[in-house]
C-alpha cells in the first residue's frame, strides 16, 4: 500500500525579469519540476536518481512543503499518515483529506500542516549548513520535540539520548558539543537524529552522503539502513549515483530535466535499462575492475543539459539522444510529441517512443 | 536533568569568565576596561558627593555658591610646576575674638586699632556693642588675589527680632607694610547680614594719598585688587608678599548695647564669620568665568555621559535590530514600509533639525532632564536606520541558510525562527553596535551643546560649550577646555577599544583562533 503518491507535480520558479521582458509582458519560468509522478509504498526505499540540476531537491522540498505555494504550478502530493494523525486532521481540516486516508499535503494549513510535518522528515544534503552553528547538539535534536510540544523535560532528554544512540553517537559525549566541534559525518548523524526523535513514517534523504568523505559514507548509509529496518520507515533517497541507488533502493526513478523518464525495480533498471538516458547513466558508472577504468569508454550521450528555462519541445531528451540519431523513423514523433511513461515490463515504465 | 542545568550555568559562567580573560589578554581590551572602570567609579563617587540639586545650582552661575568662589582660577596644583599663583584661602567658622560695649572712640580703638578710619573726622562719638573677627592670610607668590569676601552666619533665638537690630560691618585689611585699608563698610540688619566684599571705592582715596600717587580715584577703583595686594613700583604695581591681617568689625546700632551684650552672652545671638581670599587658583580643576567649580561640573558629567551613551545606544540597537529583522524576515509590504522609513529618515538633515528642536525646547522653557531627554529621543529616532539596514541584510542571509529551512521543515513558527535562529546570530553584531554607539551618542550631545543647544545640565559638552561661548579658549583657560575634551576622547577610546575586542569574543568561530 502506498504511503505517498506524487501526481503530476510541477514547480516553476519565475525568472527575474529584465526591462525588455517587462515591456513585452513576458514571463519565463525555471521549470525545475515539470510533471513528476511516483508512488512510495510503506516500508519501501525509493530512489530518485539524476544528474545535478534535474530537480531532485526541488521535488523533495515540494513534498516537505518548503516551496512557496505560488511556485507549485500543478499536481498533488498525497500522503497517508498514521491513523491517529489522520483522525486529528479530520477534525482540524477535513477539506484536506482526499480519497480514503490520503491527505493533500500541499493544501494543509495551520495545525493540520504542523501535524503532517511531524510525519515527514528531511535530511539535508549539507550537514554543515543544516545545523545552526550556535546550538549545541542537545538543543538541535531536542528542537523538534519542543516545536511539537512533545514530552516533559525528562522525557525529551531521554528521547534525545535515544536518538543519538540510534545514530551511534555516545549521548554523554556529544550532547553538549557545538557543531564546530564535530566532523562532517558526526554532523550528518546529528541531523539524522533530529529527524528521528519525531518518529516519522516517511523520511526523505537528499544526497545525505554526497558532501562527506568517501571513508565515512558507508557508516552513514549503514545507520540509515538499520533505522529503516528497525523502525519500518518509508524512505525517499535522492542521489546522483545510480550504482549507490541500486545498492540501497527497492525501486528507482530516473529524473531528467524536471521529469521522471524511467521507473522500475532497482535490479531491473540497472540490468535492463530501457530509456537512452538511463543507459547513458549506467555506462558512465566507473567499472568495478580497476583495469577496465583505463579504457576510454563510450558513454552514449551527447551535448550538455539544456537550461530548465528552455526545455525542448517534444521529447526533452531528444537533443542529447543517441538513439534519436540512429532511428530516423521516429524522429518526427520525437520532435513533436512528449512521450509519457509507458509500461515496458513488470513494474517497469519508460518515457521513450522507441519502447 | 540536574546535571544538564548545572551544565548550562557552568558553561555560561565559563564563557563570561573566558570573555573577560580574552578582553584582558589584549592591551587594547585592558585599556578599555580600565577606562570604563574609572568612569564607573567616578560616576558612583559623583552620585555620592554631589547634592541632588546640583544641576539647578549650576544653572544659575551668578548665585551662591558660585559667587563665593574666585573666577577664572587655575587648578591649585599648577603651583607644583612653578606657576605663580595666589592661593585661594577659606577661613571658616571664625568666632569673635574680642567683643564688648564701647562708650568712646578710644574704647573702640582699644578693641580694634584698625577702626581708626571708621571714626573719621566729625563723626559723633560712638556708643554701642562691638564684635571683632580676625584672621591672617599669607601671600607667598608674586600674584594678586582677586578679592576678599566675608560671609556671616547668624543664628538667633525667637526672642530676637532680627530686622530691628542694625549692624554696621567694617572690613579692614592690614598689609605686610602696615598700611591699614578699610575695604568695606555696610549698614545692614541682623536679618540681612550675609556677606560683604571689597568695596572698590572704600579705600581709594586714602591709598592714593598714602603713596602720593598721580592717579584718579576712578582709575584706582578699577585696580582695586592691585591696590589692596600690590605696591607701586614706578608707574607700575607689583604684588606685595607677606602676611595680611583681615579684621571684621561689627557694630550693633538701634538697640541698647547692654541688651545686645546679654543676648550674646545668653547665646540668643550667635554669629560666626567666614573669610575667603579669592586667589588665582582653586581646587582640583579651577573655576570658570563665573567662579563655578569645574571639578564638580566635570564630576557630574561622568554619570550623565555613561547614562546618555548607554541609553541612546541601547535604544538605537533595540529599535534597529527589531525592525531590521522583521523587515528582512517577513519581507513584503512590511519590509517596504520599514525600508522607505529608513530612507526618509536618512535623508532628513539631522543637524538643522536638532538645532530647530533645540531652539523650540529653549523657547518653551524646557531645561534640564526633559530637554536632554528630548535631544536623546531625537538622536535615537534618527539613528536606528543604520543598524536596521545591517540587521535586515543579515536576517535576509540567515533566512536562506539551510538550518532555517530545516527548522521550517520541522514545523517551527516564525517567532521561533526569529528568536532561536536569527536573533542569536545577530547578537555579536548587536553587542559591537551597542558598544560602538555609546561614544557616538555622547559626542553628538557634546557637538549639539557647542552649537548652542542648551539643556542647562553640566555635561562635558556643555562645559566645553561654555568655554567657547565665554572666550575661555581665547583667554587660554586650558583648565576649562582640556579636562572635558580629554575625558570625551578617553570615553570614546574606551568604547572603541572594547568594541574591537568584543567582536572577537561574542563570535565563537573567531574565538578559536
Ligand atoms: N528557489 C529557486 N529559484 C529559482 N530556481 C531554482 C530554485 N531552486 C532550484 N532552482 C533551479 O531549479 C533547477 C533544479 O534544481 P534542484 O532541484 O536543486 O536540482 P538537483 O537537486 O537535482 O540538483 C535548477 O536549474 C535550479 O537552478
Ligand atoms: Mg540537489
Amino acid at each position: 500500500m502506498e504511503v505517498l503518491k506524487v501526481q503530476g507535480l510541477k514547480v516553476w520558479f519565475p525568472v527575474r525579469k529584465g526591462l525588455l521582458d517587462v515591456l513585452l509582458g513576458r514571463q519565463e519560468f525555471v521549470r525545475a519540476v515539470d510533471g513528476v509522478s511516483f508512488n512510495v509504498s510503506r516500508g519501501e526505499t525509493f530512489c530518485l536518481v539524476g544528474e545535478s540540476g534535474c530537480g531532485k531537491t526541488t521535488t523533495a522540498r515540494a513534498i516537505m512543503m518548503l516551496i512557496d505555494r505560488g511556485d507549485v504550478r500543478g499536481g498533488k502530493v498525497l500522503f497517508k499518515p498514521r491513523e491517529e494523525v489522520l483522525s486529528e486532521i479530520k477534525k482540524l481540516q477535513p477539506s484536506a483529506i482526499v480519497d480514503s486516508g490520503y491527505v493533500d499535503v500541499l493544501a494543509t494549513r495551520g495545525q493540520a500542516n504542523k501535524l503532517i510535518r511531524r510525519e515527514i522528515q528531511l535530511i539535508f544534503q549539507d550537514p554543515f549548513g543544516s545545523i545552526n552553528p550556535r546550538m549545541r547538539v542537545y538543543d538541535v535534536v531536542e528542537e523538534p520535540l519542543i516545536i511539537h510540544g512533545i514530552g516533559s523535560r525528562e522525557e525529551r532528554e531521554e528521547a534525545v539520548a535515544k536518538a543519538l544512540e540510534a545514530v551511534k553517537l555516545s549521548a554523554s559525549d556529544f550532547m553538549y558539543r557545538f557543531p564546530h566541534q564535530l566532523s562532517g559525518g558526526q554532523r550528518q548523524r546529528v541531523a539524522i537524529a533530529r529527524t528521528l526523535v519525531l518518529n516519522p513514517s516517511l523520511l526523505l534523504a537528499d544526497e545525505p552522503v554526497s558532501m562527506l568523505d568517501v571513508s565515512i559514507r558507508a557508516e552513514i548509509l549503514q545507520v540509515l539502513d538499520e533505522l529503516k529496518k528497525t523502525r519500518g520507515m518509508s524512505v525517499i533517497f535522492i542521489t546522483h549515483d545510480i550504482a549507490l541507488a541500486r545498492y540501497i533502493c527497492d525501486r528507482i526513478g530516473v529524473m531528467y530535466l524536471g521529469k521522471i523518464v524511467e521507473i522500475a525495480r532497482a535490479d531491473e533498471i540497472v540490468e535492463n535499462p530501457k530509456h537512452p538516458y538511463t543507459k547513458a547513466l549506467i555506462s558512465a558508472v566507473p567499472d568495478v575492475v580497476p583495469e577496465n577504468r583505463k579504457v576510454l569508454r563510450n558513454v552514449p550521450i551527447k551535448g550538455e543539459v539544456p537550461s530548465a528555462v528552455r526545455i525542448p519541445v517534444g521529447c526533452r531528451f531528444r537533443p542529447r539522444c543517441v538513439a534519436f540519431d540512429e532511428n530516423p523513423g521516429i524522429q518526427e514523433k520525437c520532435r513533436k510529441e512528449e512521450p509519457g511513461l509507458l509500461r515496458v515490463g513488470e513494474e517497469h515504465y519508460s518515457a521513450c517512443w522507441l519502447n | 536533568m540536574k546535571a544538564r542545568e548545572e551544565g548550562i550555568i557552568i558553561s555560561v559562567a565559563r564563557s563570561l569568565r573566558g570573555g573577560l580573560r580574552e578582553v584582558l589578554s589584549s592591551n587594547l581590551g585592558k585599556a578599555g576596561v580600565a577606562i570604563l572602570l574609572f568612569m564607573i567609579v567616578m560616576s558612583a563617587y559623583s552620585l555620592y558627593v554631589l547634592p541632588s540639586d546640583f544641576p539647578e545650582k549650576w544653572k544659575y552661575p551668578t548665585r551662591p555658591p558660585w559667587v563665593f568662589n574666585p573666577r577664572n582660577a587655575q587648578p591649585q596644583w599648577v603651583e607644583l610646576f612653578g606657576a605663580k599663583v595666589a592661593d585661594t584661602a577659606i577661613f571658616s567658622n571664625l568666632r569673635a575674638d574680642r567683643e564688648g560695649i564701647v562708650l568712646s572712640p578710644d574704647a573702640l580703638l582699644r578693641l580694634a586699632p584698625e577702626a581708626e578710619r571708621a571714626l573719621g573726622v566729625g563723626r559723633p562719638v560712638f556708643i554701642g556693642y562691638a564684635m571683632v573677627f580676625r584672621t591672617s592670610y599669607t601671600l607667598d607668590n608674586a600674584a594678586y588675589p582677586q578679592d576678599v569676601i566675608s560671609l556671616f552666619k547668624v543664628e538667633t533665638s525667637e526672642k530676637v527680632n532680627k530686622s530691628r537690630i542694625g549692624v554696621v560691618v567694617l572690613m579692614y585689611i592690614t598689609r605686610p607694610d602696615n598700611i591699614v585699608l578699610k575695604t568695606a563698610e555696610e549698614r545692614l540688619t541682623l536679618a540681612t547680614l550675609d556677606y560683604v566684599k571689597i568695596d572698590q571705592g572704600a579705600f581709594a582715596s586714602p591709598y592714593i594719598s598714602h603713596f602720593k600717587l598721580n592717579i584718579s580715584e576712578d582709575e584706582m577703583r578699577t585696580l582695586y585688587y592691585i591696590a589692596v595686594f600690590g605696591k607701586p613700583v614706578g608707574k607700575d604695581f607689583e604684588p606685595l608678599q607677606g602676611e595680611y591681617q583681615i579684621t571684621l568689625l561689627l557694630l550693633f546700632t538701634g538697640i541698647d548695647p547692654r541688651e545686645v551684650q546679654s543676648l550674646v552672652r545668653n547665646g540668643d545671638i550667635r554669629i560666626s564669620a567666614e573669610v575667603r581670599v579669592f586667589g588665582t587658583s582653586y581646587g582640583l580643576l579651577g573655576t570658570d568665568n563665573y567662579g563655578r567649580d569645574l571639578f564638580q561640573g566635570i564630576l557630574f558629567g561622568f554619570p550623565v555621559a555613561l547614562a546618555v551613551g548607554f541609553l541612546v545606544s541601547l535604544a538605537i540597537v533595540a529599535i534597529g535590530l527589531t525592525l531590521g529583522v522583521v523587515s528582512g524576515y517577513f519581507g513584503g509590504r512590511v519590509d517596504e514600509i520599514i525600508q522607505r522609513t529608513v530612507d526618509i529618515i536618512a535623508n532628513i538633515p539631522l543637524l538643522p533639525l536638532l538645532i530647530l528642536v533645540g531652539v523650540a525646547i529653549q523657547t518653551r522653557g524646557y531645561v534640564g532632564w526633559p530637554a536632554l531627554a528630548v535631544i536623546m529621543f531625537i538622536l535615537v529616532i534618527f539613528s536606528w536606520g543604520g543598524v536596521a539596514i545591517i540587521s535586515r541584510s543579515m536576517a535576509l542571509s540567515i533566512k536562506s541558510e539551510p538550518y532555517v529551512e530545516a527548522a521550517k521543515a520541522l514545523g517551527a513558527s516564525s517567532a521561533r525562527i526569529v528568536f532561536r535562529h536569527i536573533l542569536p546570530q545577530l547578537i555579536p553584531y548587536a553587542m559591537a553596535a551597542l558598544v560602538f554607539g555609546v561614544p557616538g551618542a555622547i559626542l553628538a550631545e557634546a557637538g549639539l551643546s557647542v552649537l548652542g543647544i542648551d539643556h542647562g545640565l553640566p555635561t562635558w559638552g556643555r562645559i566645553l560649550a561654555d568655554a567657547q561661548a565665554n572666550r575661555g579658549i581665547a583667554y587660554h583657560m586650558w583648565w576649562w577646555v582640556l579636562p572635558p575634551g580629554i575625558l570625551l576622547g578617553l570615553f570614546s577610546f574606551a568604547f572603541v577599544a572594547l568594541g574591537f575586542t568584543l567582536e572577537t569574543i561574542v563570535e565563537p568561530r573567531l574565538r578559536r583562533r
